[in-house]
């Protein structure tokens, strides 16, 4: 992409609110499933997602348009992200301050699971577009899944055994299964000398692997053999090298690039056409 | 064609940048956020080699991902087939630069806004040409009114010029004269399908 320095605010927004959404949908998995809730992890989620949401305005060039963003819901991928953020925000608000007041239940759980899952994955679909190479398949499900298992890891690691590593087990399991396709998906692209690709993309398998490590192995380690609240510190770096990697990554289509692709093309088959011509003086 | 768009000979056009230059005036551009560019396009990378230049801008899509993406509906679809951007309407979180697959938005750091090429819309509407049209001085670049039929031989694609997201733009192609360039022309087709 044309625009390296645009990223840091959508590094930011998205790394606090995959973060903050996944510790909400892992609450609300807790409490529907398992009837335990943990009521500083919700209050934790909340705020995480409210510092993304206030983050996420920093990258607009008018901050004061901001409201216009809803014009385009239910067309455009971007504005229903825009529109579940709050929704989610609020759904997750009312279920912590009816925990913290006692009077929580499942059927509020549920809403504020399901609802803050649909943020997560309206998340990667804003991403899916035609000329990006690597924003495809099952990149869109990367916020989800990797939100999810953070959230599960978070709430094992600092509850002291409060929480369920069956739960933990199964969401870093997904989350592994995910990303590996997503991984080979990646690794699968053929990339041209002149591409529009930043220099991550001749590092995709350090940015993957890494990302693979902190979020998904290296937690659910430290949780199985030393519980210890280091899990969530981790899984957060991990959450964090997700979005890194994820911009890293873009490789998008321009005209300029198409020309430089083709140039690259051609000046390669002259080459080739030269060293054959060479070895082969007769022919 | 089912909407306005230009046609881009690439047998006379000489990469002389008046199109760019007339645009930038018309509109108000300054270089780093210019709405059209020329892009050369030198055939195996040698000085003496064939050359031909891809003059673009917007290309006015039938199907625009720029206006599809748009969070805030800036972008409009005239029946005549122009994409216009109202900037009043922009929020600048530049998402069309991501779904634009030909790299045709322009973010102006200044106004915090993006813009682009409205195919001179306020000049077509009183009956004049574009203003990169009118400067061509070998009208390699035309303008194709919605109601206008490209001629028989302009195809939509040439190597350099892809359409990968399928939003199909109104910008069509002569393809260059001359033994040599058709020549390499050819062996740059084959070798880009393969």
């Amino acid at each position: 992409m044309s625009r390296p320095a645009g990223h840091g605010p959508l590094v930011a927004f998205t790394s606090l609110a995959i973060a903050g959404a996944g510790v909400i949908v892992a609450a609300a998995y807790l409490e529907v499933v398992h009837h335990h809730l943990f009521p500083p992890a919700l209050v934790a989620g909340v705020l995480l997602q409210a510092l993304g949401l206030a983050v996420s305005i920093g990258h607009l060039g008018q901050k004061r348009r901001a409201a216009l963003a809803m014009r385009g819901v239910g067309r455009s991928a971007l504005s229903n992200e825009v529109l579940f953020a709050p929704v989610a925000l609020a759904c997750g608000a009312l279920l912590t301050g009816m925990t913290v007041w006692g009077r929580p239940g499942t059927t509020a759980a549920l809403i504020a699971g399901v609802v803050t899952a649909l943020f997560l994955l309206s998340i990667g679909l804003v991403y899916r577009v035609g000329g990006q190479k690597t924003w495809q398949g099952c990149s869109a499900f990367t916020p989800l899944t990797g939100g999810c298992a953070f959230g599960a890891i978070a709430i094992q690691s600092v509850s002291g055994g409060g929480g369920v590593l069956g739960m933990v087990l199964l969401l870093v399991v997904i989350d592994s299964a995910v990303f590996a396709q997503r991984w080979r998906e990646v690794a699968a692209i053929r990339i041209p000398a002149a591409s529009p690709a930043g220099p991550g993309i001749s590092h995709r398998g350090h940015l993957l692997g890494a990302r693979f490590v902190l979020l998904d192995v290296l937690p659910l380690f430290l949780l199985l053999a030393w519980p210890t609240p280091l899990a969530a510190v981790v899984a957060a770096a991990g959450v964090l090298m997700d979005r890194v990697g994820f911009y890293a990554l873009a490789v998008q289509h321009t005209t300029e690039h198409e020309v430089a692709a083709v140039e690259d093309l051609m000046t390669a088959g002259g080459q080739t056409r030269q060293k054959g011509s060479d070895s082969q003086p007769g022919v | 064609m089912s909407g306005a768009g230009f046609l881009l000979d690439l047998h006379r056009c000489v990469g002389c940048g008046a199109c760019v230059l007339a645009c930038r005036i018309e509109n108000g551009r300054v270089l780093a956020t210019a709405w059209r560019r020329v892009l050369p396009l030198n055939l195996g990378r040698q000085p003496a080699g064939p050359t031909y230049f891809l003059s673009v801008a917007c290309h006015h899509c039938e199907e625009p991902a720029c206006l599809a993406g748009c969070p805030s509906r800036a972008y409009e679809k005239r029946p005549d087939g122009v994409v216009v951007h109202h900037e009043e309407r922009c929020l600048g979180c530049r998402y069309c630069e991501m779904t634009c697959p030909f790299g045709t938005p322009r973010f102006d750091e200044d106004n915090g806004v993006v813009s682009k090429c409205h195919l001179c819309v306020h000049r077509v509407d009183a009956g004049l040409l574009p203003a990169c049209v009118g400067a061509c001085p070998t009208e390699a670049l035309r303008y194709v009114p919605a109601t206008a039929v490209p001629p028989a031989d302009a195809v939509r694609f040439v190597p350099g010029f892809v359409d990968p997201a399928g939003c199909r733009p109104a910008l069509h192609f002569r393809t260059p004269a001359g033994t040599r360039r058709v020549e390499l022309f050819r062996h740059l087709g084959e070798a880009l399908r393969r």
